[in-house]
């Protein structure tokens, strides 16, 4: 790392953020627009397509607020280098508020307790739409305020009790926005489950960013180690999340009360049996096979492209969640899906890209850049090894 | 060198006088030599006037235990308070609450190691030794439950040997395969750490009966880079193993539970809930054994504070993860609208007959690591016992709340029950501690309670870190100063010798010199230090370790045989309806494919290490070298076999010299 690097990477950053931003804002538009129509064509649909794709926005981006909280609570030197990537995407978190909104017009068509199958009792009033609101309206400030600090000077301060927040308001928030969608079924997994799929698709960002930013903007700064370790991070998420998939749906099979498992036996059956099948091999299947040996962690291209599948999984993992909630498998609205999730990718990547002009890609100021830095033997083999497959 | 890098205090550990640490010897500031005195001479030392005492009055408890067990074995079950409807009660809570103290081992053998986190080196040890007492004692339960205990081998998975089906779609036999493989794989973990320590204790022993025992248990161990780098890999290899496997051991004993349909049993979030508790159990009872033997041998400056502050750290997680496992099961005990699980959680646990049981495990387990938040707490030893000894009885109760509860106030009112405990069942369990302790002092006495050669490794890395954070670039740290060393003489008697050995001042010169021998094109030399050094294996040349396949060819050989042995019988031997399963229900099958191929993973991993390293091999011309015994403790050398194409009289021995070699030497056949 030197000052050569730094300037570099100064000169390379203003070009590619404005390239991102460019990108982001035509996703933002073309999604808005395929959204806009389907709202009018089929608002029942939009609604779905659009929790959906929110709900894949906000768990990833909580997924990223805990990792860089729990890097900042255990001291974790060798992610420093890439720890400005994940603060810069956290800056779309504000914006989850607003995306927020469509959810929150739509909810009675979405959440059955609020609208055409009311609970009753406590439950019903846990589940109606003005509690709702003021719970969700409450997480994402909590979201805010954290995602806001933790760009800030005082993060490793906070982070115990950012690890604590994040998780509570998190479980309650899935609870909330995507257990409700079926007011009656239930189970105890189900929060850490939801939190543990965005953990794994915050840290894929990650790998995605790293392989990308390292060929330009940080170049000189990713080395084969930092793709090394964030690949086994990636490696051991996607396993830890098919031990918490399986945990749950195999407890749910082998006891096999009807209240419970019409939930899961619907989720396989129609066009939804292929969907868990590809959400299983992309969150859990792909990365644990290709990422098993050292060899494939370290070659970018492999990678990123794992990494880019899972982010769609978890994509994937959200449709599965919400959309069976809606109705039989139904591909002929798959294009509002896609506008739903093109417009929330947009925006939030367009968050991102700005505060990546504002904040660049390495934190230079940070006393530890340089030991997470630091020359190491077995780096020079994995470049020669790189060297000698291209 | 620059100092360790801990803060704490100075280093006042006893040395042994006669041997002193060589003068001028860089090495020696390093600590090396301290820390295997301060280690080795526990085993090597009378021990202190306590520990016979102690170890009588344990071994009596544990005598006792047995007597209990013995009377329950000759007159029966009915000695115990079980009955309809709780059936499982004491014996389970037990079994549950050891085989949950022994995934703390686990987690810091293998799966700190996997995270990096070198504090984890001077407790690794005494922790998983732990693991494998707590195994045993947890292994008693279930054994002396099936009631004619000499009859167990009814329950091994032979189909219909003894006209008995083993249901392969029950979580009591995969449990069985879940705690017999997590024995094993710790056994074999733990023996695998043990080998670098076995060799230093085999090269400082005085007595021949001494040297010789630790040298078999040593296999051969010379700590040459050709062994170290299949080692490394190895104990990457089985914590990789290890790692998934402690999850899965207590995921599948909640899986005694939750796959039922009892309130209070069944519910989703028991695997990585049990996983957590068990942790946190087994870091309390680490602390609490720990502390008084760091006090007792004065291991202050090896078990530093800072180690027994993230051993709190690590309390006050899984504490609060346990909190909330416990809330999201109240929280869904109410939001579920299931009248039965409501009255379990609300009217039997938090109200009712186990109120009391219940806030203590609240108390112990999630109240009293919150302590932790503050550093005070976390630098007391007082403060740190007392929460420990809180959270060791909390996460008993944990498992007595869970399992009786439930059982004693089902579904039906006409059919509760209560549960008492007799004297057989509380004497059995005292029994356990006893055995416990018992095997815990054995320990102490005979095998090193600190992982030396993985301090002094830690301790390597932490000093590369603090010069690269001082600023001190690696590469330009000052060559060497060459000393002339007077030419070696040929060997007089005309043999050929074996090789040439050379001692080197640290790591950083060893990999130099063998950078070197490299270079000049020898391929017969081996780099030997009392750790891996880091960067040795390039240094040499040498690629990565190839172990990794065995290790895969083994667990893919377990996954499949793991199928067979269930599939086979289940769909074509005995095609038999259990739980209204389908015959070929394969998700019942997961768990035992899972632990078989764990389990045999692990296996082909210790024989490859054990070929690639090529071990045992009890007897290697080095070993006639007396200086080379430092190699265990804190030296390094370099030897080039004479039979070595490149390899010249003069020449060799020069290059040694020349390369920063002191004492070079000829090695005898």
């Amino acid at each position: 790392m030197s000052a050569d690097a730094v300037t570099q990477s100064a000169s390379r950053l203003p070009r590619f953020a404005q390239g991102a931003s460019g990108i982001c804002l035509n996703l933002l538009l073309l999604g808005g627009v395929l959204w806009g129509v389907g709202v009018v064509v089929d608002p029942t649909r939009a609604a779905f397509a659009w929790l959906t794709a929110f709900a894949w926005g906000a768990t990833l981006l909580l997924g990223l607020l805990l990792f860089l909280a729990l890097q900042h609570l255990t001291g974790a030197t060798w992610s420093v280098v890439i720890r400005r990537f994940g603060e810069n995407v956290l800056a779309g978190t504000p914006w989850l508020l607003l995306l927020f909104v469509p959810v929150a017009v739509f909810a009675t068509q979405l959440f059955p307790a609020m609208g055409h199958h009311p609970v009753g009792g406590a439950k019903g009033i846990w589940l109606s739409l003005p509690f709702v609101l003021v719970r969700s309206v409450l997480y994402l400030g909590i979201w805010t305020w954290m995602a806001r600090t933790m760009r800030g000077p005082h993060a490793g301060r906070r982070a115990g009790l950012f690890v604590v927040l994040a998780f509570l308001t998190t479980t309650f928030a899935t609870m909330d926005w995507l257990m409700a969608l079926d007011p009656h079924w239930y189970s105890t997994l189900f929060g850490p489950y939801v939190y543990g799929q965005g953990f794994v698709a915050a840290i894929a960002v990650l790998c995605v960013l790293t392989v990308t930013l390292g060929r330009g903007p940080a170049k000189g700064f990713i080395r084969a180690r930092q793709r090394h370790d964030l690949a086994k991070w990636l490696f051991a998420m996607a396993v830890f999340w098919g031990y918490l998939a399986f945990s749950q749906w195999f407890l749910i099979w082998y006891g096999n009360i009807p209240e419970e498992t019409g939930w899961m036996l619907y989720r396989w059956s129609g066009g939804f049996q292929a969907l868990t099948v590809v959400m299983v091999l992309l969150l859990f299947g792909i990365p644990f096979v290709v990422l098993m040996t050292a060899f494939n962690k370290r070659l970018a291209p492999l990678l990123g492209g794992v990494a880019a599948l899972i982010v769609f999984g978890h994509y994937l993992g959200m449709y599965w969640l919400v959309m069976p909630a809606y109705g039989t498998f139904q591909p002929a609205g798959l294009w509002l899906d896609a506008g739903a999730l093109l417009a929330v990718a947009g925006g939030l990547g367009l968050a991102a890209a700005k505060a990546f002009a504002v904040r660049g890609a390495v934190p230079h100021d940070d006393p530890d850049l340089a030991i997470a830095m630091r020359p190491d033997e077995e780096e020079d083999e994995a470049a020669e090894l790189e060297g000698g497959l291209a | 060198m620059s100092a360790p890098l801990t803060t704490d205090r100075a280093a006042t550990a006893p040395v042994d006088a006669d041997r002193p640490p060589t003068p001028g010897s860089p090495a020696s500031g390093s600590g090396d030599r301290d820390l295997t005195n301060t280690v080795a001479g526990i085993t090597e030392r009378k021990m202190p006037r306590w520990w016979l005492p102690a170890l009588l009055l344990s071994a009596s408890v544990a005598g006792i235990g047995f007597l209990a067990i013995g009377y329950l074995a000759i007159t029966g079950v009915g000695v115990w308070g079980l009955n309809q409807p709780v059936g499982w009660a004491w014996d389970i809570t037990n079994f549950v609450f050891w085989i949950g103290i022994g995934h703390a081992g686990t987690l810091i053998s293998a799966i700190l190691f996997l995270f990096r986190q070198r504090w984890r080196t001077p407790i690794n040890r005494a922790a998983e030794a732990m693991t494998l007492f707590a195994v045993t004692c947890a292994g008693l339960f279930p054994l002396i439950h099936v009631g004619r205990m000499w009859r167990i081998y009814f329950v091994a998975p032979v189909p219909n040997h003894l006209a008995v089906w083993p249901n392969f779609k029950s979580p009591l036999l995969w449990d069985v395969f879940a705690v017999t493989t997590y024995a094993i794989v710790s056994i074999l973990f733990f023996y695998v750490g043990l080998l670098p320590d076995f060799a230093t204790l085999r090269d400082r022993a005085k007595t021949r009966i001494r040297g010789w025992i630790y040298g078999v248990l040593a296999l051969g161990w010379r700590g040459g880079q050709r062994q170290w780098r299949h080692y490394e890999m190895a104990y990457l290899l089985l914590a990789g193993l290890a790692t998934p496997l402690v999850l899965s051991v207590h995921s599948i004993v909640s899986f005694d539970f939750a796959v039922s349909q009892i309130p209070g049993w069944h519910t989703t979030i028991f695997p990585p809930y049990f996983v957590a508790g068990a942790v946190l159990g087994g870091f309390a009872m680490v602390l609490i054994m720990l502390l008084p033997v760091r006090k007792a041998f004065r291991l202050e400056q090896i078990i530093t504070p800072r180690v027994l502050d993230n051993m709190c750290k690590i309390i006050l997680a899984t504490g609060s993860i346990v909190g909330f496992a416990y809330a999201i099961e109240l929280f869904m005990a109410w939001y579920s609208g299931n009248p039965f699980e409501a009255f379990t959680f609300f009217n039997v646990r938090v109200t009712g007959p186990f109120a009391g049981a219940f806030a203590l495990m609240v108390v112990c387990n999630v109240v009293a690591p919150q302590l932790f938040w503050f550093k005070r707490f976390r630098r007391s030893t007082k403060g740190m016992l007392l929460v420990a000894v809180l959270v060791t009885i909390g996460m008993w109760f944990e498992r007595f709340v869970i399992i009786v509860s439930s059982l004693a106030r089902d579904a039906l009112p006409s059919s509760w029950g209560d549960f008492a405990p007799t004297w057989v069942e509380v004497l059995t369990f005292a029994g356990t501690f006893g055995l416990f302790l018992t095997l815990y002092l054995l320990f102490m006495r005979f095998l090193p309670m600190i992982a030396m050669s993985e301090v002094k490794g830690a301790r390597a890395q932490d000093r590369h870190d603090a010069e690269h954070a001082s600023g001190h670039a690696h590469a330009t740290a000052p060559a060497p100063e060459i000393v002339p060393e007077p030419a070696l003489a040929a060997p007089t008697d005309g043999a050929t010798p074996w090789g040439v050995i050379a001692r080197y001042d640290d790591g950083d010169a060893l990999k130099r010199a063998a950078a070197t021998l490299r270079d000049a094109g020898y391929d017969k030399y081996d780099a030997h230090s009392p750790y891996p050094v880091h960067g040795m294996r390039r240094a040499m040349g040498q690629g990565r370790s190839p172990l990794g396949w065995w290790t895969l060819g083994g667990a893919a050989f377990g996954a499949l045989a793991g199928f067979l042995i269930q599939w086979y019988p289940s769909v074509v031997e005995y095609p038999l309806i259990v739980g209204g399963k389908a015959y070929d229900s394969w998700p019942a099958f997961v768990p035992i494919v899972f632990e078989l191929s764990i389990l045999f993973g692990a296996f082909a991993t210790i024989f490859g290490l054990f070929k690639l390293s090529r071990q045992p091999q009890l007897y290697h011309p080095t070993h006639g070298h007396d200086p080379f015994r430092r190699v265990t403790d804190d030296g390094f050398f370099l030897v080039v076999e004479t039979e070595d194409a490149r390899f010249d009289a003069e020449r060799t021995p020069r290059l040694l010299a020349r390369s920063g070699g002191r004492d070079v030497a000829w090695v005898e056949v």
